[in-house]
C-alpha cells in the first residue's frame, strides 16, 4: 500500500489547462460580478452624498454585532433557522474554496507546502460535505417556505426560484463530481467524505469506474454555474450578501429614538436664510446610504408581519414601501419626478405610528421610520393638509398643546392639591413634567394626581412648570414639521436653564423619549426619568411603602417609546409584583416584541385608513389573557384601551389602569404624616 | 396676471376667552391670537389664482402692532407683501371706521383687480366689512363664495345661500367673501413663516392713509357701543337631580332661560 | 319744524321671516307713536304684510327686483330711505339679507348692528338698543347707531311672527325708484336638497354614543331630535366601528367640529377626543347614566340616568313647549 498523507488532488481527472482556462473565464465572471456591483453602488451615489464613517471601530463592531452573528436573523425561529443552515454552510463552503485557492495558487509557490495535508485534511473534507447537506437542507427549507407554505408577506419572485435552484444544482452537482472522483481514485481516507463517499459506492455499483468520462463536463458545468451564481450576485437579491455589511457599516448612529436632524434651526436663524430643501419627494432625494439601504431588502416579510399599520390593514406595509423605493432607484436612476402620489400613497405614510417594530426586527438594518418622516416632511413643507392635521399643528402653535385647549387652564387638574410651580418653589429637587396628556385629558389628569400623592407620600420636594409648560412638539417631530419642533426644543430647554432644571419626572414616554435622546443635540442637560422607574426605585428604596394589595390578575402592555426605544422593561413589572399577590400574565407580544396601541406617530391626531383598530387588535390581545387589569404607563396607551373598552363594550375586558393609579391606591396613609 | 389684495384679520382665540370670577372681566391674557379662519380661506383662494394665472398680492391687516404676526403668516402662505395698518387713533372703530381706513389703503395701493376677504371673522361675526368696503371703492361684491373662477376680467363666482347655490358672473375690479367650504387653507411650517421676514412688509399709519381724526376710531363711527356685560362662563355643570319627570322639567326650563329652546 | 316721522320698516326677501320682523316692528311702532312700514316687490306680498300689521307698505313693481340681488336692492331702498326718512330699518338676517344691510348702510352713511339678539327702545326712547353677542358668547355688546335710519339685521326666530289679521286696514304706496343695472349677472341657480342639517352647521345638535346599546334605538334620538329641531351626531364608535351612522355625523378629534347653540349627549362618556369636538358649543347638557362620566365636567347641565328612560320623557316636553 502506497504511503501518502492524506491530501487534495488539485484539478483531480482535469486536462492540464484547466486552471488556465478556468482563470480566464472566471475573470469574465469577475469583470459581470465588478460591474454588476460598480452599478448598484453608483445608483446609490445618485443620492444626496454624506459619507460618515466616524468611529470606525463601533460601525465594524455593529456589522459583527448585527450582521455577522445573524442574531437579528434568528429572532424568529424556524425562518432564522432555516437561513442560520444557508448561512453556515455556504460560509463554510466558501471558507473551504478559500482554502483551496490559498493553498494551490499562494501556499505552495511561496512555502513550497500544502495546509490541506493528513489530520487537517481529514477535518476539512468531513466537514466540507457536513456543511453542504447543511446548506442544502436550509435550501430545501426555503424553497418549501415560498412555494408551499407561502407564509403573508412572503412572495415568491422569478429571483428566489433561480437562485435556489442554481445554489442546489451547485451543491448536488458538487456531490456527485466528489462521488466521481472518489469513484475513480479510491484514495484510502474516502470514508472521511462521508456523503461524496455514499455517492462513490453508488456510482460505482450502477455505472462503474467508467463515470469518470462524464467528469471534465460535468466539472466545467458546476464551475459554470458557480461562477454564474458569484456573477448573478450584484443582479438579484443575493446583493444582500454585500448590502447587509455595508448597511450596518454606515447605518447612522443616531441613538434609538432620536429622528434624523435635517437642519439646525440655531444656524438657519443665524445666518437668516430659511431657504432649506426638507424632506424627499424624489428618490434622489434620499442620502445614499438611505438609498443602499433599499437594495439591501431581501423582502423577508419580517417588518411587514409586525407592523400594527399591517395589521389593521391600513395601506402601509413596510416591506412594500422599501421594495417600491428600490424598484423606482432601479428603474429611475437619476429621477425628479414625485414619489409621492404616483408609487407611495400619501395615507401609507400617515398610517406609521412610528412604533419601530419594522426596524427592530429588519436583519439588515434598514430603517423604515426614516424614509416615512423623511417623505411626511416633504408632505408637511407642501403644507396641503387635511383639516386634523392642520388643527393639531395650528394647536400646537397658538395653544402650546395638541388639544387646542386654553393655555391659561393646563394646571387645572392640580385644583384642590398641594403642588407648587417652579415660580412658587424655585428650590425643588425634581421638576414634574405633567405633559399635555396628564394636564388636559380627564383620563390622565387622574394619572398626574395619582403621581402627586405618590410625590408625597415619598416626601419628594418637586415643582410643575405649570402654565409655563408647553408641548415639547414631539408630536410635530413624528408627523413631519421639523421647525416647530426645534424652535419648541429650544425655547423648553431655555426655560429648563432658567429653572435650573437638573432632573425631570414624567409619565410619558413620548415626552421622556424625546428629552432624553433628542435633547442634548440641542442643547440639554438634564436627567430624565420615567414614572415607572422612578416608582420602582422608590419601593425599592423603601422610600415608598404600600399596603397590600388583592388578588389580582394583570397583564401588562409595553408601550413603544418605553420599551422597545429606549429597552425599559422591569421595572413596570417589578412595581406590579410589590402590589400583592399580583400574577403578571404576560400578552403573546411583549417586551420588545410589544404591540403598538395605535397612538403614536401622530395616529392618536388624525384618521387613518383602515379596516380594524389597531388599539382593538391589541386590546383584544390583552383580554385574551384574561385578566382583570390592563396595566399601562403611558397616557397615550391609556386613552387608546379606553376608547377600545367602550367599543368592545363586554363586562368581562380588563379595566385599564396606569401603574402610578395602581399605586397610588395602595399607599399607606402613614406615608403622609 | 391678477393682483390681489387680502384683508385678513389677528383676533383672539374665540374658544379660549374666559371670564375672571372676580374682575368679571373677560381674560385676554395668554390667549393666543390668529388668523381668522375665513381670512385664512381668502388667502388660499388668492395663492391659487396666483398659482393659476399669475400677478401679486398684497395682504393687509388692520390692528394693533402685534397683527405684524398676522401677516407674516399670510406672507408665509404665499402672499407677496403685506401691509398693517396701525394706529392708536384706529381704536374704537366700527364696521364703517375700518372699511374707511381699508379703503383708503386700498387707493393708495391702486393696482388691484381683485380683493378678497373672508365674509365674517371670527371674533365678531358682524359681516359688514366687505360689503361696506366693496361700496365705498364702488365695487361690485359677490359674496359666500365657494368656489372663484376668472377668464380674462370676468369672473364667476359660485355662492352658498342658505337654501340654494348661484352661479354669478361680473367684471373685474370686484370683492369677494368668501366661506370655510371653498377650500382648506395650506398650512406654513415654521420655516416658512421665518422665510417670510425677507418678503416686503410695510406699516402704515393715519397720516399714511391721510385720513383725520374725525374719521377714526371712536369719532369716526357710526354706531357707538354704550356698554358690554359679560354673559357667561365656564361650563355650568348643573347635575339636575330628582326623579325622570321633575329633572326633565327642570332641564327645559334652564334651556329656556339660556334662550336655546323655544317654548 | 315738521315733526320727524320715526316710522319703523321692516324687510327681508323671505316673506316669514318678513312677518318676524312685522311682530317685533310692531311693538317698536307703537311705542315710538309711528307708523311700521314693509317694503314689497308685488302686491300679493304686499297686500300680505298688511294682514300681518303693516300700516303702509312701499311697492315697488320693478322687473329688476324679482330676484333678490345686492345692487338693485340697495339701490331701491336708499333712495326711498332718504326720502322718506325712516327712524330704524329691520332686515331679516338671512344671508341675503347680511350682505344687503352694510352695503345699505354705507350707501346711507348710517350705521348698522347685525346678528342682533335683542331690540328695544332706550328710556328716553330716543334710540333703538340693539344687542349683540361677541368674545366667543361671553360679552353681550349694547349699540346704538348715531345717525338715522338706524339698520338692524334680525336672525330668524328671535321674534314671533306678528299675528294675522285680515281685516287690518293699510296703506299701499307705489314707488318708482331709479334702480340700475346690477354688477352681477346671475348664470344659474340651484335649490340644495335639504338632506338635513350638517351638524357642522347645525344651531342644536343631539349626539349619542355608546349608551345607545342597540341600531335599532337610534329611532329613539331621532324622534328627539325631531321633536328639538336639531341634527343628529355621534361619538366616534357609533361611525367608525358599528358604522350606525356615515362619518360626516361624527363628532371628534379626528371628525367634525361643531358649534351649535345647543349640544344634547346622550350616553357619551366624554373622552377627551371627544369634547375636542364639542367644546365651542354654546350650552351642552349631557344624560349618562354614569355619575363619574367625564362628559358632565364638560356640561352645563347633566341628568344621570338611563337615557332610555329620559329622552322619551325629554321628547315629549319639549313637543308640548313646542305646542304651546
Amino acid at each position: 500500500m502506497r504511503f501518502t498523507l492524506p491530501h487534495r488532488i488539485a484539478y483531480d481527472l482535469m486536462p492540464a489547462l484547466t486552471p488556465l482556462v478556468m482563470y480566464t473565464g472566471l475573470s469574465g465572471f469577475a469583470v459581470i460580478f465588478v460591474y454588476g456591483v460598480y452599478r448598484r453602488f453608483r445608483m446609490y451615489f445618485r443620492g444626496v452624498t454624506g459619507f460618515q464613517l466616524d468611529r470606525l471601530g463601533t460601525r465594524v463592531e455593529r456589522v459583527f454585532v448585527n450582521v455577522f452573528s445573524q442574531r437579528k436573523v434568528v429572532r424568529k425561529r424556524y425562518p432564522g433557522f432555516m437561513h442560520l443552515l444557508i448561512y453556515l454552510g455556504f460560509l463554510v463552503l466558501l471558507i473551504g474554496t478559500l482554502l483551496v485557492f490559498i493553498d494551490y495558487d499562494i501556499w505552495i509557490t511561496f512555502f513550497h507546502q500544502q495546509i490541506l495535508v493528513g489530520n487537517f485534511y481529514l477535518v476539512y473534507e468531513a466537514s466540507l460535505d457536513a456543511f453542504g447537506l447543511v446548506a442544502i437542507a436550509g435550501l430545501v427549507i426555503a424553497i418549501f417556505r415560498r412555494s408551499v407554505t407561502r407564509p403573508p408577506n412572503l412572495p415568491s419572485s422569478r429571483d428566489d426560484v433561480f437562485i435556489f435552484s442554481i445554489l442546489l444544482v451547485i451543491l448536488i452537482t458538487g456531490y456527485i463530481m466528489e462521488g466521481i472522483r472518489l469513484a475513480v481514485d479510491n484514495p484510502p481516507w474516502a470514508a472521511w467524505s462521508f456523503v461524496g463517499y455514499r455517492v462513490s459506492l453508488l456510482l460505482l455499483a450502477t455505472i462503474g469506474k467508467r463515470v469518470g468520462n462524464v467528469y471534465p463536463a460535468l466539472w466545467w458545468f458546476h464551475a459554470l454555474l458557480a461562477f454564474t451564481a458569484i456573477a448573478a450576485i450584484p443582479y438579484t437579491k443575493l446583493f444582500h450578501l454585500i448590502t447587509s455589511p455595508f448597511n450596518a457599516l454606515f447605518a447612522d448612529q443616531r441613538p434609538i429614538g432620536q429622528l434624523s436632524t435635517p437642519f439646525d434651526l440655531r444656524q438657519l436663524m443665524a445666518s437668516g436664510n430659511f431657504d432649506v430643501k426638507v424632506g424627499s419627494s424624489t428618490i434622489g432625494d434620499f442620502s445614499w446610504r438611505e438609498r443602499l439601504s433599499f437594495d439591501s431588502c431581501t423582502s423577508c416579510g419580517r417588518c411587514s408581519n409586525v407592523c400594527p399599520a399591517t395589521a389593521a390593514e391600513t395601506p402601509l406595509s413596510p416591506m412594500h414601501l422599501i421594495l417600491k423605493l428600490r424598484n423606482v432607484m432601479l428603474t429611475e436612476q437619476g429621477s425628479v419626478s414625485s414619489l409621492i402620489g404616483p408609487v407611495i400613497d400619501q395615507q401609507e405614510l400617515w398610517a406609521c405610528t412610528t412604533c419601530r417594530a419594522c426596524v427592530h426586527e429588519c436583519p439588515v438594518l434598514i430603517d423604515h421610520i426614516d424614509a416615512i418622516v423623511d417623505m411626511r416632511r416633504h408632505l408637511i413643507g407642501e403644507g396641503k393638509l387635511d383639516r386634523t392635521k392642520r388643527d393639531l399643528l395650528n394647536n400646537l402653535s397658538s395653544s402650546a398643546n395638541p388639544y387646542g385647549l386654553p393655555m391659561n387652564d393646563r394646571l387645572n387638574w392640580a385644583k384642590g392639591l398641594d403642588v407648587k410651580t417652579a415660580k412658587e418653589q424655585p428650590e425643588f429637587e425634581i421638576l414634574y413634567w405633567v405633559g399635555c396628556s396628564g394636564s388636559y385629558d380627564p383620563r390622565n389628569q387622574a394619572v398626574s394626581r395619582a403621581m402627586v400623592k405618590i410625590l408625597h407620600a415619598a416626601k419628594i420636594r418637586f415643582s410643575v412648570l405649570g402654565n409655563e409648560e408647553r408641548c415639547n412638539c414631539e408630536v410635530a417631530r413624528r408627523i413631519g414639521e421639523e421647525g416647530r419642533f426645534q424652535q419648541s426644543a429650544l425655547e423648553l430647554i431655555q426655560l429648563f436653564e432658567k429653572y435650573n432644571v437638573k432632573t425631570i419626572l414624567t409619565q410619558c414616554p413620548h415626552c421622556f423619549n424625546t428629552f432624553r435622546n433628542e435633547y442634548p443635540e440641542f442643547g440639554a442637560s438634564f436627567q430624565v426619568i420615567h414614572h415607572t422607574q422612578f416608582i420602582a426605585d422608590l419601593i425599592e428604596s423603601g422610600r415608598l411603602t404600600l399596603r397590600k394589595g388583592t388578588e389580582q390578575i394583570v397583564t401588562f402592555h409595553d408601550p413603544c417609546y418605553l420599551g422597545r426605544y429606549n429597552s425599559v422593561f422591569d421595572k413596570s413589572r417589578s412595581i406590579l409584583s410589590s402590589l400583592g399577590p399580583v400574577t403578571i400574565r404576560e400578552m403573546r407580544r411583549h417586551r420588545e416584541n410589544s404591540f403598538c396601541c395605535g397612538a403614536g406617530g401622530a395616529n392618536f391626531w388624525y384618521k387613518v385608513d383602515q379596516k380594524k383598530r389597531i388599539n382593538q387588535i391589541r386590546f383584544e390581545e390583552a383580554r385574551e389573557t384574561k385578566s382583570n387589569i390592563l396595566a399601562t404607563a403611558c397616557p397615550f396607551c391609556t386613552s387608546m384601551f379606553e376608547d377600545a373598552a367602550v367599543s368592545v363594550g363586554s363586562k368581562t375586558s380588563p379595566r385599564v389602569s396606569d401603574v402610578a393609579e395602581l399605586v397610588a391606591d395602595l399607599i399607606d396613609p402613614s406615608q403622609f404624616y | 396676471m391678477v393682483n390681489i389684495i387680502v384683508l385678513v384679520k389677528q383676533v383672539l382665540q374665540t374658544a379660549d376667552l374666559k371670564i375672571d370670577k372676580t374682575s368679571k372681566a373677560v381674560v385676554t391674557q395668554g390667549v393666543p391670537r390668529v388668523v381668522s379662519e375665513t381670512d385664512k380661506n381668502a388667502l388660499e383662494e388668492a395663492i391659487r389664482i396666483k398659482e393659476k394665472h399669475g400677478g401679486k398680492i398684497t395682504a393687509i391687516s388692520m390692528g394693533p402692532p402685534e397683527a405684524k404676526e398676522a401677516l407674516r403668516e399670510a406672507l408665509a402662505m404665499g402672499a407677496d407683501e403685506a401691509v398693517l395698518l396701525t394706529d392708536p387713533r384706529f381704536e374704537g372703530s366700527d364696521s364703517h371706521a375700518v372699511a374707511s381706513v381699508l379703503a383708503a389703503a386700498v387707493t393708495k395701493i391702486i393696482d388691484y383687480d381683485l380683493i378678497i376677504c373672508g365674509a365674517y371673522s371670527e371674533d365678531m361675526f358682524a359681516f359688514q366689512v366687505g360689503p361696506r368696503l366693496a361700496e365705498m371703492c364702488n365695487l361690485p361684491q359677490f359674496t359666500y363664495a365657494t368656489k372663484i373662477n376668472l377668464e380674462g376680467t370676468k369672473i364667476i363666482v359660485e355662492r352658498d345661500l342658505e337654501n340654494e347655490r348661484q352661479i354669478v358672473e361680473g367684471k373685474l375690479p370686484c370683492l369677494v367673501s368668501v366661506v370655510r367650504e371653498i377650500n382648506e387653507p395650506r398650512l406654513p411650517t415654521l420655516m416658512a413663516i421665518m422665510a417670510s421676514s425677507k418678503k416686503p412688509t410695510s406699516i402704515w399709519s393715519a397720516d399714511d392713509v391721510r385720513l383725520s381724526e374725525s374719521e377714526l376710531g371712536y369719532n369716526g363711527s357710526l354706531d357707538e357701543l354704550l356698554r358690554s356685560a359679560v354673559s357667561s362662563g365656564e361650563r355650568k355643570r348643573i347635575i339636575l337631580e330628582g326623579k325622570a319627570k321633575d329633572a326633565v322639567f327642570k332641564l327645559t326650563r334652564a334651556l329656556q332661560q339660556e334662550g336655546v329652546l323655544k317654548g | 319744524m315738521a315733526q320727524e316721522k320715526r316710522d319703523i320698516w321692516v324687510f327681508s326677501e323671505q316673506p316669514q321671516h318678513a312677518f318676524e320682523l312685522l311682530g317685533k316692528g310692531n311693538a317698536l311702532s307703537e311705542e315710538l307713536g309711528s307708523d311700521l312700514v314693509a317694503f314689497a316687490t308685488t302686491s300679493a306680498s304686499a297686500d300680505e304684510y298688511i294682514r300681518h300689521g303693516a300700516d303702509k307698505v312701499i311697492l315697488v313693481n320693478h322687473p329688476l327686483l324679482g330676484e333678490f340681488q345686492v345692487d338693485t336692492y340697495t339701490d331701491a331702498l336708499s333712495e326711498l330711505a332718504n326720502e322718506h326718512k325712516p327712524e330704524a330699518i329691520l332686515i331679516g338676517a338671512t344671508r341675503n339679507g347680511l350682505e344687503l344691510a352694510p352695503r345699505l348702510a354705507e350707501r346711507l352713511k348710517t350705521g348698522c348692528v347685525t346678528e342682533v339678539t335683542r331690540i328695544e327702545l332706550d328710556a328716553d326712547k330716543k334710540f333703538l338698543l340693539m344687542d349683540r353677542v361677541t368674545m366667543g358668547g361671553n360679552l353681550v355688546e349694547t349699540h346704538i347707531s348715531r345717525s338715522k335710519p338706524q339698520i338692524a339685521t334680525v336672525p330668524k326666530g328671535l321674534f314671533a311672527q306678528s299675528t294675522l289679521n285680515p281685516s287690518h286696514k293699510g296703506q299701499v304706496i307705489v314707488a318708482e325708484p331709479t334702480i340700475k343695472s346690477p354688477t352681477t349677472k346671475l348664470l344659474e341657480k340651484k335649490s340644495k336638497e335639504i338632506k338635513g342639517v350638517k351638524v357642522s352647521d347645525a344651531t342644536i345638535i343631539v349626539s349619542f354614543g355608546r349608551g345607545v346599546r342597540k341600531k335599532e334605538d337610534m329611532i329613539m334620538v331621532e324622534d328627539f331630535a325631531k321633536a328639538v329641531g336639531g341634527a343628529v351626531g355621534c361619538s366616534r364608535p357609533i361611525a367608525e366601528d358599528l358604522r350606525w351612522l356615515p362619518e360626516e355625523q361624527y363628532i371628534g378629534l379626528s371628525g367634525q367640529k361643531v358649534n351649535p347653540k345647543l349640544y344634547l349627549a346622550c350616553g357619551i362618556s366624554g373622552q377627551i377626543q371627544h369634547i375636542t369636538g364639542i367644546r365651542n358649543s354654546k350650552v351642552i347638557v349631557s344624560i349618562n347614566n354614569d355619575p363619574k362620566a367625564p362628559i358632565f365636567e364638560f356640561s352645563d347641565y347633566g341628568i344621570v340616568g338611563d337615557l332610555y328612560v329620559i329622552l322619551p320623557i325629554l321628547t315629549d316636553a319639549v313637543r308640548q313647549l313646542a305646542k304651546n
